[in-house]
């Protein structure tokens, strides 16, 4: 008895997380794609990331801003979510979005650039102070490019918004 | 059998409270009329955060934003909008009608044509404290309110007329 | 009788008003012993795996929910530990199981499971042996909790401070892990440095209100007959037996009168070899004496937080919304104003308000042998059955409007974009939102007649004559009916 007991609690300490991430991983898995980002928005500080903005660092830091790098003719996928309020995805050179994005759920845009270039995103819905600084850029290579021989040279990473908390 | 009496006695007490505070307090004097309400949502509240009005008024509601995007759900009224900042539009959408097409508008109309106290609500999540954005309409005359708080006078008396009328404790203390 | 030491204070008033014939308890009034009526529940309560079988649920939830806490989306109300904890479990706690089922929640409550795994080294079977005068094996430091705390002090300040940040602990699932992660781990600790549940008795919040809220509820735990209690020499249920563990929570049946401190753990079932303890079903707000300061004081703060619940989290007041949110505004001189409000009205404000009656009370009942404290610590009890409605009513809409996030996060736990039972898109739907206070009204009035009732029965208890009795407790009536109209006015005015 004592021992079925003991199994029983070891099985749930490791089947839980277990288990959960293989949840994670599936659902994870969509539409299949050559490179698969996933984004999500942080309106304190006002920063499209593509660190995992979960719940035990969303308070301590703003994360990283994101620069995303696929090939042109790449079937891209971006996971979109956000972190606190709704925010809005749309590179307009590339005819993707304005896609809404409501905290708690994913959507995503799939597409497939074919000029190489740099290409802007940004945040088409207000969502607090920092929303005209949250920017962020997706390189398409060309044939043979990479990113440190990048013709013309690639747009400077924004400093930080310093315009912390709510508008 | 004493103890059903004394909570009929009771019970009656109550009602005829409840009864004489609506038939003293539950009419309204005033005409109806036409009330346009400017709107402001915010991180974590509306403004105005009250509204009264009387039973038979129309609401004008004219809904923005001050920061990001929220919703206003109105109790009772099958109101839901969806409020984006700086944008003069809110996108109307009807409870009881789940899978039509919400509407873009500039204003939202609601006749109160019940009384009581409806909560309007953020519909739209908007940050940590947006389960509990919300703000107040009281439609004069508030019946539950006047019944329900001249009913608990009512029960304050009549439990106090039962303990005087209960039997003497023989082994007291 | 060394364990039994421990809860002296808690059992030390005598019966009052027993039936005479055969069989002598605690419950007078109308009563149904559940064991003899359902066997097979008697039958699963002494299995030895039954506690174990309940809590390795829970246990696996509330993982699941720590875990998603700290690697879900930040967004509270897409967190499954935010809504299964703060609007399904405390629903479910206060409606439910505390009125109708004691501290049941207790029994099946992960929190202590790994100090008792280091306490008895045996998650199942019980083991024989000496420990400090009990009939069981326990290890770990077996140190006695020290004698000024045991009382439910440091659980009322523990409570108020931890709820103090209640806006930052209900929306941040980050916050809730934290605060349930230590709440584990203190558990751990301190069953392997005191004997039994001291964690449970003297330190988790979530204990205070249920041990003060139990009292109302209409299940009991009970010797069946005291005087078989009397005369039994082996006192299994308090030392333990081959059978059983020595009760966790320090309790002796042939002196439990009260639901307060008995953790429903059902080990004094399986030890007592007189088959003398019964599961009884009887009528709500039973138990009615108060038997300290710090249980009054336990009132005043869930009155209290109650009504401060209802004003910030149920209000349309941006501004206190504020205050309270200090970890995302910044607000410190607010959130000051707002906590010590809070605390000013909780210990101080509201029993200063209530001794004030009951000392005008004693004045018109004009009867100089009733003490002060004697009044006081009685009538406090008025504070339970309208504290708990208050509370209930305070629930109801959490469930009513935000009840179709549970069906969101059972489908996607984390917010990560999960869709197990394909609910994780439905919109939100509040449930008949416009008629929550057709329900709220009617609990709040359930409340103040409990409230009024109780205060009259103790005074007529204490007096002897109505017309005193009365007048002794009037003032206190009328506070309880000033409060319900407060709370009327928050919720339906
Ligand atoms: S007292 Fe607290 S920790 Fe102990 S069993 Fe009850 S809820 Fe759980
Ligand atoms: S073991 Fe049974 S009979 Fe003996 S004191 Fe405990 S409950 Fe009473
Ligand atoms: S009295 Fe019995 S059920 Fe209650 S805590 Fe003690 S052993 Fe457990
Ligand atoms: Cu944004
Ligand atoms: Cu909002």
């Amino acid at each position: 008895m004592e021992k079925i007991g003991v199994i029983l609690t070891v099985a749930v300490l490791i089947l839980t997380p277990v288990g959960m991430i293989a949840a994670d991983r599936h659902f994870a898995s969509g539409e299949p794609a050559d490179v698969t980002f996933t984004l999500t928005g942080v309106s304190d500080g006002g920063v499209w990331t593509e660190e995992a903005v979960v719940g035990h660092n969303y308070w301590r830091r703003t994360p990283k801003p994101a620069r995303l790098v696929a090939r042109a003719g790449q079937k891209v996928r971006i996971r979109l979510q956000s972190a606190d309020v709704t925010h809005g995805f749309s590179i307009p050179d590339l005819d993707v979005g304005p896609i809404l994005i409501e905290p708690g759920h994913v959507v995503e845009a799939v597409f497939t650039p074919e000029e190489p270039g740099e290409y802007l995103f940004q945040c088409t819905t207000r969502c607090g102070k920092c929303h005209e600084e949250m920017l962020g850029s997706l390189v398409v290579l060309g044939e043979g490019e990479t990113l440190e021989n990048y013709p013309g040279g690639l747009i400077k990473p924004r400093t930080k918004c310093l315009l912390h908390g709510r508008s | 059998m004493r103890v059903m009496r004394q909570a009929m006695f009771v019970l009656v007490v109550v009602v005829l409270f409840a009864v004489a505070g609506v038939w003293a307090n539950g009419r309204s004097a005033d005409e109806p009329q036409t009330r346009i309400i400017h709107m402001t949502a915010r991180q974590y509240a509306f403004e105005p955060s009250t509204i009264r009005a009387n039973l038979g008024d129309t609401l004008v509601f004219r809904l923005q934003s001050a920061d990001v995007m929220h919703g206003f759900y109105l109790e009772g009224h099958d109101v839901e909008a969806v409020i984006t900042p700086q944008s003069p539009y809110v996108e109307l959408r009807r409870p009881s009608e789940p899978d039509a097409r919400p509407q873009k508008v500039e204003e939202i109309v609601v006749t109160a044509d019940r009384t009581g106290k409806f909560r309007y609500r953020c519909s739209h999540t908007c940050g940590t404290m947006h389960p509990f954005m919300m703000g107040e309409l009281v439609v004069a005359p508030n019946r539950l309110f006047i019944a329900s708080s001249w009913g608990i006078v009512g029960l304050t008396a009549g439990l106090a007329g039962t303990a005087l009328s209960s039997r003497k404790k023989q082994n007291g203390a | 009788m060394n364990a039994l030491e421990t809860i002296e204070r808690r059992s030390a008033a005598a019966p009052t008003g027993l039936p005479e014939p055969s069989k002598r308890t605690f419950l007078t009034g109308r009563r149904m012993e559940l064991f003899e009526k359902f066997p097979r529940l008697y039958w699963l309560v002494t299995r030895r795996w039954f506690q174990f079988a309940v809590v390795v649920p829970n246990l696996l939830f509330f993982y699941a929910f720590l875990i998603a806490g700290v690697f879900g989306s930040p967004v509270g109300n897409r967190n499954i530990i935010i809504i299964f904890i703060w609007i399904l479990w405390w629903f479910a706690l206060i409606t439910a199981l505390v009125p109708f089922a004691s501290r049941v929640w207790c029994t099946v409550c992960p929190l202590p499971f790994f100090g008792d795994w280091i306490q008895r080294r045996a998650l199942i079977n019980v083991r024989t042996g000496r420990t400090c005068g009990l009939q069981n094996q326990m290890y770990g430091l077996n140190k006695k909790w020290p004698k000024a705390l045991s009382n439910i002090w440091l659980q009322n300040i523990a409570f108020l401070g931890l709820c103090t940040f209640s806006a930052m602990l209900v929306t941040r699932p980050i916050v809730t892990v934290w605060v349930l992660g230590s709440l584990i781990v203190l558990a751990a600790l301190m069953a392997g440095v005191f004997r039994g549940r001291t964690f449970c008795n003297y330190v988790c919040p979530i204990s205070g209100f249920l041990s003060l809220f139990s009292m109302t509820s209409t299940l009991a735990l009970r010797s069946k007959d005291l005087d078989v209690c009397a005369k039994c020499k082996t006192k299994s249920c308090s030392v333990g037996s081959d059978k059983g563990w020595a009760c966790p929570w320090g309790i002796y049946m042939g002196k439990l009168d009260r639901n307060n401190y008995c953790g429903l753990c059902m080990e004094c079932v399986k030890s007592c070899p007189n088959d003398n303890i019964g599961l009884f079903l009887r009528p709500a707000m039973s138990d009615t004496r108060i038997k300290g300061y710090d249980e009054s004081w336990k009132a005043f703060i869930m009155l209290t937080l109650a009504a401060a619940y209802s004003i910030v989290l149920l209000g349309p007041y941006g501004i206190v919304k504020d205050f309270a949110n200090v970890a995302e505004v910044g607000d410190w001189k607010g959130f000051g104003i707002y906590a010590g409000g809070l605390w000013l009205t909780a210990l101080a404000a509201l029993p200063a308000a209530f001794a004030a009656c009951v000392w005008i009370g004693r004045r018109l009942a004009g009867r100089s042998d009733l003490g002060q404290k004697e009044i006081f610590l009685g009538l406090s009890y008025v504070f339970v059955p309208m504290g708990l409605l208050a509370w209930i009513a305070f629930s109801f809409p959490l469930i009513m409007i935000n009840g179709s996030y549970i069906l969101n996060v059972m489908s996607d736990p984390m917010g990560r974009g999960w869709d197990l039972f394909r609910t994780a898109q439905i919109h939100w739907s509040p449930i008949l939102p416009e008629y929550v206070g057709c329900i709220q009204a009617p609990l709040l009035f359930l409340g103040a007649f409990y409230a009024i009732r109780a205060g009259y029965r103790f005074a007529l208890e204490k007096t002897g004559t109505p017309a005193v009795a009365v007048r002794l407790a009037a003032p206190v009536s009328i506070l309880v009916t000033a409060i319900t109209l407060a709370f009327l006015k928050l919720f339906v005015g």
